[in-house]
């Protein structure tokens, strides 16, 4: 009897060590703190607490803190109007984040997100908030940017007729260009190619005529991976989704035409074999960078794009011309060959936030001048002086990335259509060095490409603009999305799977697959929603001239 | 009476953090949504999987699956023994340990990594073996490209990648084989070979079991970043699996009870094949229950 | 004994096939370790292959001064020395029951257990639960869900089972209590397979990313696993930005860098590795029978 009372002390005992362990472990964590519920120690301030999310990539210097705790977190605690506590977000895995976050109930009252799709589902799902209202009684600056540019509204608006989104304008510019290998051309005495045929012989001669002049044959006319791939559907209008007599149909035509294209490129052995394998284009972009590709879709966006696309290719091959062409003519029309989303959605508000007057407050911080300009150039005086252009420009461009360029997730509501041309990538270039020179003059050429009056946009409108499938759709698109997979294996198959095969299976996969209800669903959503979406006309109203 | 003393803490861990989240599995079963829960969000029976298995390109997903996993686990399966046995043999102790750590090695590499250098050794283009098979056939093949060599490839990069990390299980087991019975068997002449089969593979056996038994466990679960990194369009036919399905859905995110619902799904079946292998195992004695 | 000449050829085999073998294994970590070596513009432009090019170390210098990989680094080892640690406690306190015979249940207590190998909660509910614990942002949202392995508790319950029950007998004989026979019989005797769950466990805690992310808030938490995840996936960013579907700008760290922080990642795991090699020692258990 005695001994059994032992062995039941032992057990609860251990039972006690068992909850004792759990217990233990709640103790270590009190200043996480709950993020929605804002109930922190009061701030010495005054100001009401808010929390933010904020994408974290890693990327902050050791010495500059964490991207929640930092030299700008602490300048916006002070020079804005909360004591934001900031939520990071891994960039990586930023949806899986914070719908667990929504889905415990710890969500930050303000929450920035590229994904759409992710903001569509927390729209339907009634984790935000509509903010019409809101706008009206407490805004003052994100209010005056709508004031001034109505669009705005056009893409914050969800079915339901309110908007829910904040966002950030830019002036409409060319993304995408198309670079093409000027000293070639000359060598070869050829012409920029106007049309898609032309674009064919160009690439043709730029492979078989060895025009890097090493009597090797050993350079590719044209890429087909990566963004070039991409470029040469927007040739031929190969995006999906065209309107054809004012109904948005299904373009086969186009997809039929764009992938033939590809397939006669491929079967001339202009283009590397290993296209499929190069899945971000990396490939094709060291060919680039060593003078091994004569036509290539690169960018013009972003300072990065500078040492990218042009400066390394002018190290290896110092005697490397470029030029960035329009997009040739098809039997389609002409298009821009790319362009940024002017009117960009990042921000939403928890349905749950117990302070929305705080949160707007917050976002119309975020949006103001001041508090872009700093956060884009640093203070003056300290990171940054005025160039000889009047442009705020890094004192010392090492200590300016250690402190602050890594703050761009904090820019996400940062307009640059309002804080001016100083935020451009020309005024980041100095143009009295002769590479940053030059590709001023492609960035230029490439806006002309993309901007002109005679090249029309291919899509309807920007990705991010397109309405979001309900559920079943999405699972269709999924399916029949493997008709792009069905027509790259013609284009490697050569005569054993020709396009017209490929068009046969991918219209029997469309069919079988419930391709007529997606169209159906795209068809109506036009018809009805033409006018009152974002749509291409809108983003040309953001071309700065 | 200690015995169950020390099995309350494992009863509790199990209970606590494996039996309560099992229970959001009822998901599966409901449209669930961030505002009501899972507790509260509204039933809605089998739609989640009459979703699923309404299209037609559900059968081939499952089949690939099914296909990739059985076809990694069935070439795979003796390379690690194999691997051990060889190691087993080696008398050089730094030779031994050298080898060892560095068949280990590739476990560390993330697919990513494994996918570039894959490209690199059979490329079409100037890949290093078509270079081999061209100077001998005369003309390049595309490895990437067919259906069988891209199974072969991927099934080869599987056993690269994994097989020196199983293998060390597989040492750890030879270390309970009694040397007297290599010796004896030695005097009486048997072959390295009849060694290795009346001695060595005796010795493994109960590990072997186990393993297969916990293969079949894994079987949906055929590695996403693998797939991915090395599938391309041509080859989507034999290597579009449910995990890069689900991605491309995008449901990775978001859609969790559809996720639930695929989850569940695999699970039975890892349950029903490793309760045919568990009964197949216990006719010779060594199931795990 | 003098080895035959078919058993010289055999071990001749034997040793190459081994070599191939490694050197094969070998490739990848040195063809990374030129990529940390080489210069930006030979990485770049896709020219490095096995050797260093324009041999530079600029991207470790880089790695230490930008990146927190000190501290990732630290704490990478708080997580695996303590989790291995709670982990092998745990896992042989549930091996060892499941082994007795006279322990009652435990056919159902092992299906239990390898069900929860089959089935699970999903993100969703895992998370809330570890949140209703208040582990979120505490390393213990890593140690206390992943305590026992099921797969590895399997492994342990096996080696256990195969200790010949001659020593079992024997050690009964001596009186020895149950956690002294545990302790004492059955621990020293599971050497080896000890050895390899501890790999096995801290190889785990040393590359687990994603619970990390997903319950730790805290980036100053942060371990070296994430650390060389974020780096590579920001090029995986850039592979799905193809089209036109995001302006979002783009901070690459260079190919270098992130290869510099795979081989800091890796090496540790590699000087590991050896020294738990030396408790593979052949014929423990055989010894103690006979002893």
């Amino acid at each position: 009897m005695k001994k059994r009372i032992a062995k039941l002390a032992l057990v609860l005992a251990g039972i006690i060590a068992c909850t004792a362990m759990v217990a233990a472990c709640s103790n270590t964590k009190e200043e996480g703190g709950s993020a929605a519920t804002g109930t922190s120690a009061p701030a010495p301030n005054e100001k009401p607490s808010l929390s933010i999310s904020i994408y974290d990539r890693g990327n902050v210097p050791q010495e500059m803190g964490t991207i929640d705790n930092n030299r700008w977190t602490k300048w916006l605690n002070e020079n804005g109007p909360v004591n934001g506590k900031y939520v990071p977000i891994p960039r990586g895995e930023s949806v899986q984040k914070l719908n667990l976050l929504f889905a415990s109930g710890d969500a930050p009252d303000v929450v920035f997100e590229f994904d759409t799709g992710f903001r569509n589902q927390m729209y339907q799902q009634k984790m935000i908030m509509p903010v019409d209202e809101l706008i009206e009684e407490s805004s003052t600056d994100y209010k005056q940017l709508l004031e001034k540019y109505p669009e705005i509204k056009k893409a914050a608006v969800k079915p339901d007729g309110k908007m829910y989104e904040f966002g950030r304008v830019s002036p409409l510019v060319g993304f995408q260009s198309l670079f093409i290998r000027k000293d070639w051309l000359d060598k070869l005495g050829l012409q920029v190619p106007q049309t898609a045929e032309e674009l064919f012989e160009v690439a043709k001669a730029f492979t078989e005529q060895d025009p890097d002049g090493n009597g090797v044959k050993d350079t590719f006319g044209i890429a087909l991976s990566g963004e070039t791939g991409g470029t040469i559907n927007t040739m031929f209008r190969n995006v999906t989704w065209v309107v054809d007599n004012g109904k948005l149909v299904r373009g086969w035509e186009q997809e039929n035409a764009a992938n033939a294209f590809k397939k006669r490129l491929y079967d001339a052995g202009l283009v590397d074999k290993d296209f499929l394998a190069d899945k971000n284009g990396q490939k094709a972009q060291q060919d680039w960078n060593n003078g091994k590709i004569g036509i290539f879709v690169g960018r013009t966006i972003d300072l990065v794009n500078f040492n990218q696309y042009y400066e390394q290719l002018k190290t290896n091959v110092p005697g490397a011309e470029v030029q960035a062409i329009k997009l040739p003519k098809s039997e389609f029309g002409q298009f821009a060959i790319g362009v940024n989303n002017p009117v960009q959605m990042t921000t939403i508000i928890n349905a749950r936030t117990k302070d929305p007057k705080a949160a707007m407050a917050y976002i119309d911080f975020m949006a103001s001048r001041t508090a872009g300009e700093i956060l884009r150039f640093g203070e003056e005086g300290v990171d940054s002086v005025k160039g000889t252009n009047g442009c705020l420009q890094p004192m010392n461009a090492e200590e300016f990335n250690k402190h602050v360029s890594w703050n761009i997730d904090f820019q996400l509501l940062l307009s640059r259509i309002e804080v001016g041309a100083c935020t451009d990538i020309q005024s980041q270039l100095d143009p009295s060095k002769p590479l940053e020179q030059d590709f001023l003059r492609l960035i230029k050429e490439n806006n002309e490409a993309n901007l002109s009056a005679d090249v029309e946009f291919a899509p309807i409108t920007h990705g991010e603009h397109m309405p979001t499938l309900p559920e079943d759709l999405n699972i269709i698109n999924t399916n029949v999305s493997k008709i792009a997979d069905i027509y790259s294996k013609a284009i490697v198959s050569g005569s054993s799977y020709t396009i017209e095969q490929a068009y046969k299976d991918a219209q029997a996969l469309w069919n079988s697959s419930g391709g007529d209800k997606l169209e159906a669903f795209y068809a109506d959503w036009y018809s009805n929603n033409s006018e009152n979406a974002f749509m291409a006309k809108d983003m040309w109203k953001f071309v700065k001239n | 009476m200690p015995l169950y003393l020390m099995f309350i803490p494992i009863v509790a861990f199990f209970i606590i953090f494996k039996y309560v989240p099992i229970g959001g599995v009822i998901i599966a079963f409901k449209k669930y949504n961030l505002m009501d829960g899972i507790l509260h969000s509204p039933w809605v029976g089998f739609d989640n999987f009459r979703l699923l298995f309404s299209t037609p390109t559900t059968v081939q997903i499952i089949r690939n699956t099914l296909m990739l996993s059985l076809m990694s686990i069935i070439i795979g399966f003796p390379f690690p023994i194999i691997l051990a046995i060889l190691l087993n043999e080696v008398r050089l102790m730094w030779f031994k340990r050298l080898v060892q750590t560095l068949v280990y090695l590739p476990h560390f590499f993330s697919w990513i990594i494994v996918s570039g250098i894959i490209v690199t050794i059979f490329s079409q283009q100037n890949g290093i073996v078509s270079g081999w098979w061209e100077s001998i056939t005369g003309h390049t093949y595309p490895f990437l490209y067919r259906e069988g060599s891209w199974l072969a490839i991927f099934v080869g990069s599987g056993v690269w990648k994994e097989a020196g990390f199983s293998a060390i299980i597989y040492l750890a087991a030879l270390t309970n084989i009694d040397p007297t019975l290599y010796e004896a068997a030695s005097i009486d002449g048997a072959s390295k070979w009849k060694q290795i089969r009346h001695v060595t593979l005796p010795g493994l056996q109960v590990t072997i079991v186990l393993m297969l038994i916990l293969a079949m466990g894994r079987v949906m679960e055929v590695g996403f970043d693998q797939i991915y990194m090395l599938q391309n369009s041509t080859v989507l036919g034999v290597s579009e699996v449910i995990s890069t399905y689900i991605y491309k859905v995008g449901l990775m995110g978001s859609q969790f009870s559809l996720t639930a619902a695929i989850g569940l799904f695999e699970s039975l079946v890892a349950l029903i094949l490793v309760l045919i292998t568990n009964t197949i195992a216990r006719r010779f004695g060594n199931g795990l229950w | 004994m003098k080895p035959s000449i078919g058993e010289r050829v055999y071990l001749v085999g034997v040793y190459l096939v081994l070599s191939a073998v490694a050197l094969l294994c070998l490739l990848p970590l040195v063809h990374i370790a030129s990529l940390s070596a080489s210069s930006l513009q030979a990485v770049s432009a896709g020219r490095v292959t096995l050797f260093p090019v324009d041999m530079s170390l600029s991207a470790y210098t880089q790695l230490f001064e930008s990146t927190p990989i000190l501290s990732s680094l630290s704490n990478s080892v708080i997580i695996t020395v303590v989790g291995v640690a709670l982990s092998m406690v745990f896992t042989i306190l549930a091996a060892y029951p499941l082994t007795r015979s006279y322990f009652l249940g435990r056919r159902v207590f092992m299906f239990g257990i390898v069900f929860t190998m089959l089935f699970n909660g999903g993100l969703i509910p895992t998370y809330l639960t570890i949140r209703n614990l208040e582990l979120i942002n505490t390393y213990w949202s890593l140690w206390l869900p992943g305590l026992v392995s099921v797969f590895n508790l399997l492994v342990l319950r096996t080696f256990i089972e195969n200790i010949p029950g001659e020593i079992d007998e024997a050690s009964r004989i001596d009186g020895c209590g149950e956690w002294r026979y545990l302790l004492q019989v059955v621990l020293p005797l599971s050497m080896p397979v000890l050895a390899t769950l501890a790999l096995f466990y801290g190889v785990g805690y040393w590359n687990s990313f994603f619970s990390v992310l997903m319950y730790i808030n805290d980036p100053a938490k942060y371990n070296i696993a994430v650390l060389v995840q974020q780096m590579i996936q920001s090029q995986m960013m850039l592979a799905q930005m193809n089209g036109l579907e995001s302006s979002e700008q783009l901070i690459l760290s260079p190919e270098m860098v992130n290869s510099a922080a795979i081989i800091i990642m890796v090496v540790p795991m590699l000087v590991i590795y050896p020294f738990l090699q030396k408790y593979f020692v052949k014929g423990v258990m055989i010894g103690a029978v006979k002893g």
